[in-house]
């Protein structure tokens, strides 16, 4: 009886505690950065860049620039896109134009929340962007999550595709 | 009199009775039938009346700030450049200010860059370094200062970095009542065009327009039409 309350109460906890803020994206850069933040830097979309920018994401971008962290061959970004309803602020490294690391930080949707999870955002781990925009690698998919699943997808892509401009540009 | 005869006036009374009503169903149900062909979706009736019998008013609530040559007004949760609303939203208003090349919103939460067109640059929040609880802010020449309850802050124009500084009492802008020229333009801009016709043909149609008195009266049509129908039958099959 102790043990089906137990797991009632763990079910409850982890619907809970599946949306909010998982880490703030000061402490993430923090992170990816042992404590040094570089300086901010911007990436302006310009009227190329949004047609590529378009072509990724399935909409015009929403703003004019993009803001990013950069610091020994490392780009951190701190992207948003919107799973079912509301977006899903995700922070993103990318090195040597692979993905190094994906991370879910802010989740404010009640399903999807899977994807936060490790055994989800390690499968980017390398990735790289092909000429036609794609992932280099396939990523399973997680039932009850595809739109979650969708936007991290198409922000790696465009996480990557704009450290390549970034790079043009400086 | 005979059962047919009666029922024959039967028939007379109700269909004159639900003319009227079958002569609406009948013109918004084919109009309806056409609705894409049609484009009913987007073409709208402007009609006051009919926006206040549907409910839709401006809210009460509107801040406005004047930046430069330019108003910035929130009305409900809807924001406004001059009589443009924006693509974007936020939480309360606390203050604007013009630079030299972009205009600034400020929200308690986040700052809004926009071009003097009304396009978003960028939405700077916590993510972006932006410190919390903002209160005010304004421009002193290129470069923002901005009011938390925290304390005062500086950036230069690109606003990618905040220093904390002293500014002392300042000046920092208040809401300001809107010119009524731009005031009726924020309102007709909420409003919208109106209301889509084809909303307000499938409300006639259902009878919702006047609801749940007038999705009666429609259903009462519909059993009148159904008598009518079974009643013709009747006397089709029993003619002399």
């Amino acid at each position: 009886m102790h043990r089906t309350w137990l797991l009632l109460l763990a079910c409850i906890s982890n619907i809970a505690l599946a949306q909010g803020t998982y880490q703030p994206p000061e402490d993430f850069l923090k992170e990816t950065f042992s404590g040094k933040v570089p300086e901010p830097r911007v990436l302006w979309i310009t009227k190329d860049l949004r047609a590529e920018v378009n072509q990724i994401m399935g909409h015009e971008p929403g703003a004019l620039r993009i803001r990013y962290w950069s610091q020994d061959g490392r780009t951190a970004w701190v992207l948003d896109e919107v799973g079912k309803e509301q977006p899903i602020t995700t922070g993103i490294v990318v090195h040597d134009n692979r993905i190094e690391k994906i991370k879910v930080l802010v989740f404010r949707e009640s399903r999807g929340w899977e994807v936060r999870y490790p055994f989800f955002t390690d499968q980017f781990r390398g990735a790289t962007l092909k000429t036609d925009r794609q992932l280099d690698k396939s990523i399973d998919g997680i039932t009850g999550a595809t739109l979650s699943v969708r936007a991290l997808t198409k922000l790696a892509r465009l996480a990557l595709f704009l450290t390549q401009q970034a790079h043009l540009e400086q | 009199m005979s059962p047919l005869r009666t029922l024959f006036r039967l028939h007379r009374t109700l269909g004159l009775i639900a003319a009227l009503f079958f002569l609406v169903i009948v013109i918004t149900g084919l109009l309806l039938n056409h609705a894409q062909a049609l484009r009913l979706d987007s073409r709208y009736i402007p009609s006051s009346l009919l926006l206040r019998w549907y409910g839709i008013a401006p809210p009460d609530r509107l801040t406005a700030f004047l930046a430069g040559d330019h108003w910035i007004t929130q009305l409900g949760e809807r924001l406004y450049l001059d009589g443009q609303e924006l693509h974007a939203h936020g939480s309360q208003l606390v203050g604007a200010a013009a630079l030299p090349d972009m205009l600034l919103a400020a929200f308690d939460t986040h700052l809004l860059l926009l071009t003097p067109q009304g396009e978003v640059i960028e939405d700077v929040s916590s993510a972006e370094g932006l410190p919390a609880e903002v209160r005010a802010v304004t421009a002193d020449g290129a470069n923002v200062l901005l009011r938390t309850t925290r304390g005062d802050y500086r950036t230069d124009s690109q606003l990618l970095n905040w220093r904390q500084v002293e500014t002392g009492a300042g000046h920092w802008p208040k809401p300001q009542p809107l010119p009524a020229a731009i005031l009726e333009q924020v309102n007709e801009a909420y409003l919208g065009k109106g209301l889509p016709l084809e909303r307000v043909l499938l409300d006639v149609h259902s009878g919702r327009i006047f609801g749940t008195a007038g999705v009666w009266v429609v259903d009462g049509a519909a059993l009148i039409l159904l008598t009518l129908v079974l009643s013709g039958v009747y006397m089709w099959l029993h003619r002399r």
